[in-house]
């Protein structure tokens, strides 16, 4: 009898403790007190100054090779001021800083006080209130937004509200083999439909076996190709939100096309954990003419290859379209901190955006200048000298887009790219694999 | 059944120690064959030879006319009883009992039949059903001989399978074992360490020490003419009693110097110290403690008697054993239980001159047999 | 057997000194109970109460939805990934579980003896098991590389095509195993080593003596009173097995085409790709759920065929 009794009382403070964890119960249950949304937005400058000493963290995801520099940038801001000291901390890959940073928000607590976010993330950030609203410290600072490439500036928003900065910003190029392609007289095609043709004269196929590949494809990721559909017409996400486009006729064409170079050993379409490193030295190797990548990792290619290496612009759609997606990540503010630490956040902020600090990324890493006045300065001419690659990039400055904003995306990227590659790798009919692709698609998006 | 031989066996082990030397033993058919002797004396190692488990170093094994040697355990048509019987635990006591046939390949209802046989034998049907977990140490050490005698076997082996059940349980099991014996009419060899054992069980008893064979002899020759020292003090109990005494030689008549006495030797004994020239030598004199009396009969009739004080007094019922100190060891005597001494009480102690034995003292031969 | 009364005070004791020895029993007790509660037992009640909900993990608001996760779950999209994870899973435990408990008793029939050089290969066999699976899987990642890794190397060596370890979706799976096997096999060896060393050799000999050869006595004797290692070895690495995913995460994320997405992998990829808690917390209570109803299955079938050697 006590037994039973004692059981019955644990089960029922065991079942108290589950459902008092929500305040309020009923219908609807709030985990924790939103800040940032609630606040009153204040203009008022005085609001956000930083009154005593402080010491911020700063979340980051880059690697050694950036150690130096980092150290440089931090040291040139806790000299500039005596108030603010930074302690930056290193979190991983741009994933492994997503989870932190996610298990920190739904904790409550650990946030750090400032952090980088990969630019896909924007959007999610924006939207659940993580990221705190910059418009109220950008209006009472007087901090000039307006010279940012405006592409780039809208990527780091949500809703129209300025919720991240772009900081380290990267978008796809070709990067290509320069010494070769003087030799086979030949330059990156503008349109997507010449491709073909192109690669079947930069690559080296002997009796089915590859010697050189003319490009190749990075499937990881469906930001290298997602371009290529982008400006052939497809939407990838429809209108309404719930449902996508890549079982249209348009799509189907893009995807026979690069299923089509690699059918005939023009291209292959690279998958797997070690795809990236594999195929960065299948370039330094000198067995591929070009590869699809990003352009923050110029400075890296240069360093590796010994043949000089130029970058292209992918290339567009018929109708000329040839609007890129940013790549990189952005700066933003966690909102839950209190408010002398977004203060901190914030006059650190504007160190790392200012267009000095810029620069002095671009020069010491592969990613690009960010303002459109750099193009027609003398440090911008400096720039283009020091690396003449790069013009490519100031020249289509503007056609950097946002990412598409959905919250489903992630979902949907990875139904994507696994059915480009099972389509691909597994020689499977292009038209039947893009329709069943698209369904599951649509059963993601509808259900989210 | 046939009979068994070893020639010449020896057991040396990789690391040189020498475990077996030199056995040589004929065994006929249906004889109760005893292996006894101290611990590590080379019982055990023996009758694992004979099994198979152990290999032979030297000699020649032959069970019937065939020379066994390297023959397979299984298929040298013997079976074993182990000293912790070895049941299988995870089988039920049916087929522990039906493992070997089922091996041999024999047909399930013979199986039953054999086993239910044995069963009977050994008063086991009720227990068929139970694992070994459940079954009390006389239960199991008589499955362990069901399992034996299932399989019909040439010759049993069984080492030391009583040594681990209670004193009571011990003297109820000889008996069935010698019932068995009887009853089967097979070939058994038997390894023990208790001489009681040896001694009511066995037709034939082979005392070992140290690898080497002491006697081969019935219990009774055993009992009244061991060989030498050893096997003197280990069969019987309680032990013989050892003495030197000096031998003197006058003429034709032989004393023996014991405590200031001298003690003339009956002729037979007396031939054997002239012939073995052990004039003015000490011998050791062996004398059990049946042979010591201190009954009056006795003592008015005996040159060899001595008085002594009784350090202890045994009781055990239909015996009483009196301690005393002689000739510089401890003497043991039997008497009549019906005796009135007590220990401190000086005693008259007679010894039965006729029923010494004599022991060269280097070699520890008998010198009187 | 006498009836075991466990942690009863002696029953010499006076009522008042009983009563006052039970609470300090339950003291002791106590730090141990309160970490279970808040660590364990607490998060999966609170598991399933989330399942109800469609908390995203990085917005503080949600809504209680009833069983709109439950029917996503079993009857809507999310059907056909679960499927495909419990298949991969079961797949996956069925391997681990093959290497462990087979190559295990192999390995160490094949080691049982007590020389010098085969206690160093016993080491060698053994020493796997200390790599940290995380620094093993990066290496592993490596040896399997199509292009450069060793192992197509030592193919080619022999004449052999180089194989898409990690980029064949039928062959993906088995490059985790071979991972994991590498490791298992060294811990199941040891495990039923120290087993058989507990068989006495008296059993042995008996068999040898009724007529039974090597491979008999195996099956008959060693294997049988094995039965209590191999039940342990079954329950411990099977849950194990099951929860696989640090190996999956650094050699495949999954792929290719999910034929290596296990069901935490799943889990993972809801929490933290989609931030869908709620979807990731009914999936893991399914698994949980499994996992309970396997162990009590095992338990009552290992009842008859489990021999405990008294």
């Amino acid at each position: 009898m006590r037994k039973r009794l004692f059981a019955v009382l644990l089960t029922f403070v065991l079942c108290m403790t589950a459902f008092t964890a929500c305040s309020g119960g009923g219908s609807t249950g709030i985990s924790q007190e939103t800040t940032g949304e609630t606040q009153a937005a204040s203009t008022d400058a005085s609001d956000y100054e930083v009154t005593e000493p402080i010491t911020i963290t700063w979340w980051h995801a880059m690697e050694e090779q950036y150690t130096d520099l980092l150290n440089e940038v931090i040291d040139e801001f806790e000299a500039s001021q005596d108030l603010i000291t930074v302690d930056a901390q290193y979190m991983g890959s741009y994933s492994e800083l997503n989870e932190k940073l996610a298990t920190a928000q739904a904790a409550g607590e650990g946030l750090p006080a400032i952090a980088i976010a990969n630019t896909p993330y924007v959007a999610q950030y924006g939207e659940s209130g993580m990221a705190e609203n910059l418009d109220p410290y950008i209006e009472a600072t007087g901090f000039d937004a307006s010279d940012f490439g405006a592409g780039m500036l809208e990527a780091a928003q949500y809703d129209g509200k300025q919720v991240s900065l772009p900081f380290q910003i990267s978008t796809q190029v070709v990067y290509y083999n320069a010494d070769m392609a003087k030799e086979l007289g030949v330059e990156i095609p503008e349109k997507f439909s010449d491709m073909t043709e192109f690669l079947e004269k930069v690559s080296v196929v002997n009796n089915g076996t590859t010697e050189r590949y003319g490009t190749i494809v990075p499937g990881w990721d469906q930001w290298y190709f997602e371009t290529f559909y982008l400006n052939n017409g497809v939407k990838i996400v429809n209108d309404d939100g719930v449902s996508s486009d890549l079982d249209s006729e348009a799509a189907i064409n893009v995807a026979s096309t690069i299923k089509d170079w690699c059918d005939k050993g023009y291209a292959y379409f690279a998958t797997g954990e070690t795809a990236s490193d594999d195929m960065r030295q299948a370039f330094i190797d000198g067995r591929a003419f070009s590869v699809l990548h990003t352009s923050s990792l110029y400075d890296t290619y240069v360093d590796r290859c010994d043949f000089e290496v130029g970058m292209a612009w992918l290339p567009g759609g018929d109708d000329g379209s040839k609007m890129s997606e940013i790549g990189g990540n952005v700066l933003f503010i966690p909102a839950n901190n209190d408010q002398a630490t977004k203060n901190a956040a914030w006059q650190f902020m504007q160190f790392l955006e200012s267009k000095e600090m810029n620069m002095k990324w671009a020069e010491g890493t592969g990613y690009m200048p960010t303002r459109n006045s750099v193009l027609t300065t003398e440090e911008g001419q400096a720039f283009l000298e020091k690396k003449p690659a790069f013009q490519c990039i100031f020249d289509n400055l503007n056609e950097i887009q946002p990412r598409i904003q959905n919250p489903a995306w992630d979902n949907l990227a990875t139904i994507w790219k696994n059915g480009m590659a099972e389509m691909i790798n597994e020689n499977m009919d292009v038209t039947s694999s893009m329709q069943a692709m698209t369904q599951e698609i649509n059963e993601v998006l509808e259900d989210q | 059944m046939a009979s068994l031989s070893l020639e010449h066996i020896d057991k040396v082990y990789d690391n040189g120690f020498q475990a077996v030397k030199d056995f040589n033993l004929e065994i006929e058919d249906k004889e109760f064959i005893i292996f006894v002797g101290p611990s590590g004396c080379g019982k055990s190692t023996t009758l694992r030879m004979i099994a198979g488990l152990e290999d032979i170093s030297a000699g020649t094994l032959k069970i019937g006319d065939r020379i066994v040697n390297d023959v397979e355990p299984k298929d040298r048509d013997i079976a074993m009883v182990f000293q912790n019987y070895a049941l299988y635990p995870h089988m039920t006591v049916f087929d522990n009992m039906a493992f070997g046939l089922k091996l041999r390949k024999v047909p399930k209802d013979e199986i039953k039949k054999k086993v239910l046989e044995a069963a009977k034998i050994l008063d086991l049907e009720k227990l068929l059903d139970r694992k070994p977990k459940a079954l009390s140490g006389g239960q199991r050490q008589r499955v362990a001989m069901g399992r034996a005698i299932v399989r019909n076997p040439k010759v049993f082996l069984m080492d030391e399978p009583l040594s681990n059940l209670d004193a009571k349980l011990r003297v109820q099991m000889r008996l069935e074992i010698s019932k068995l014996h009887q009853k089967l009419g097979t070939t058994i060899i038997y390894v023990t360490h208790d001489q009681t054992e040896a001694m009511t069980l066995g037709t034939r008893i082979v005392v070992m020490k140290d690898g080497v064979v002491q006697q081969v002899d019935t219990p009774h020759n055993l009992y009244h003419a061991p060989c030498n020292l050893f096997v003197a003090g280990f069969i019987g109990s309680p032990q013989m009693n050892f003495l030197d005494a000096k031998v003197k030689v006058q003429g034709k008549d032989v004393y023996l110097t014991l405590e200031g006495k001298d003690i003339l030797l009956p002729a037979d004994k007396a031939e054997k110290l002239i012939a073995g020239g052990y004039d003015g030598k000490t011998v050791v004199m062996g004398i059990r403690p049946e042979d010591v009396y201190d009954s009056q009969l006795m003592v008015s009739t005996s040159h060899a008697v001595y008085e002594e004080t009784i350090r202890v007094y045994e009781m055990l019922g239909a015996e009483v054993f009196l301690y005393f100190d002689f000739a510089g060891t401890n003497m043991t005597a039997r008497v009549d239980p019906r005796t009135t001494v007590r220990a401190g009480d000086k005693v008259k102690f007679a010894l039965d001159i006729n029923k010494i034995h004599i022991f060269d003292k280097e070699t520890e031969r008998t010198i009187t047999n | 057997m006498s009836k075991n009364k466990t942690a009863s005070p002696p029953a010499g004791m006076s009522r008042r000194r009983k009563s006052r020895s039970a609470w300090l029993d339950f003291l002791c007790v106590l730090p141990a109970l309160a970490f279970l509660l808040v660590f364990i037992y607490y998060p999966i009640v609170d598991l399933v109460r989330i399942s109800f909900t469609d908390w995203n993990l990085i917005k503080p608001q949600f809504n209680y939805v009833g069983f709109d996760n439950w029917i996503w779950l079993f009857t809507g999209s999310g059907t056909k990934y679960l499927l495909n994870s419990l298949k991969v899973t079961v797949l996956y435990t069925a391997g681990e579980l093959a290497v462990t408990i087979i190559g295990g008793i192999i390995f160490a029939l094949i080691f049982n003896r007590m020389t010098k050089f085969f206690g160093t290969m016993r080491a060698i066999v053994f020493v796997p098991k200390y790599v940290a699976m995380s620094s093993a899987a990066v290496i592993f990642l490596w040896i399997f590389n199509k292009n450069t890794g060793v192992l197509n190397y030592a193919l080619g060596l022999l004449g052999i095509a180089p194989v898409d370890w990690l980029g064949d979706r039928n062959i993906a799976l088995l490059s985790v195993l071979m991972l994991t096997g590498w490791r298992a096999i060294g811990y199941g060896m040891m495990i039923y080593l120290s087993a058989m060393m507990g068989i006495s050799k008296d059993y042995y000999e008996a068999a040898s003596l009724d007529g039974a050869n090597a491979f008999q006595r195996f099956k008959s004797i060693t294997l049988p009173l094995l039965s209590p290692t191999t039940l342990f070895l079954f329950v411990t690495t099977f849950i194990s097995a099951m929860k696989v995913f640090q190996s999956v995460d650094i050699l495949t994320s999954g792929g290719p085409y999910r034929s290596t997405e296990v069901l935490v992998y799943m889990v993972y990829q809801y929490a933290m790709r989609d931030f869908r808690i709620d979807r990731a917390a009914t999936i893991a209570i399914v698994f949980f759920v499994l996992l309970l109803i396997f162990t009590a299955a095992t338990m009552k079938v290992s009842n008859k065929n489990v021999h405990y050697d008294s």
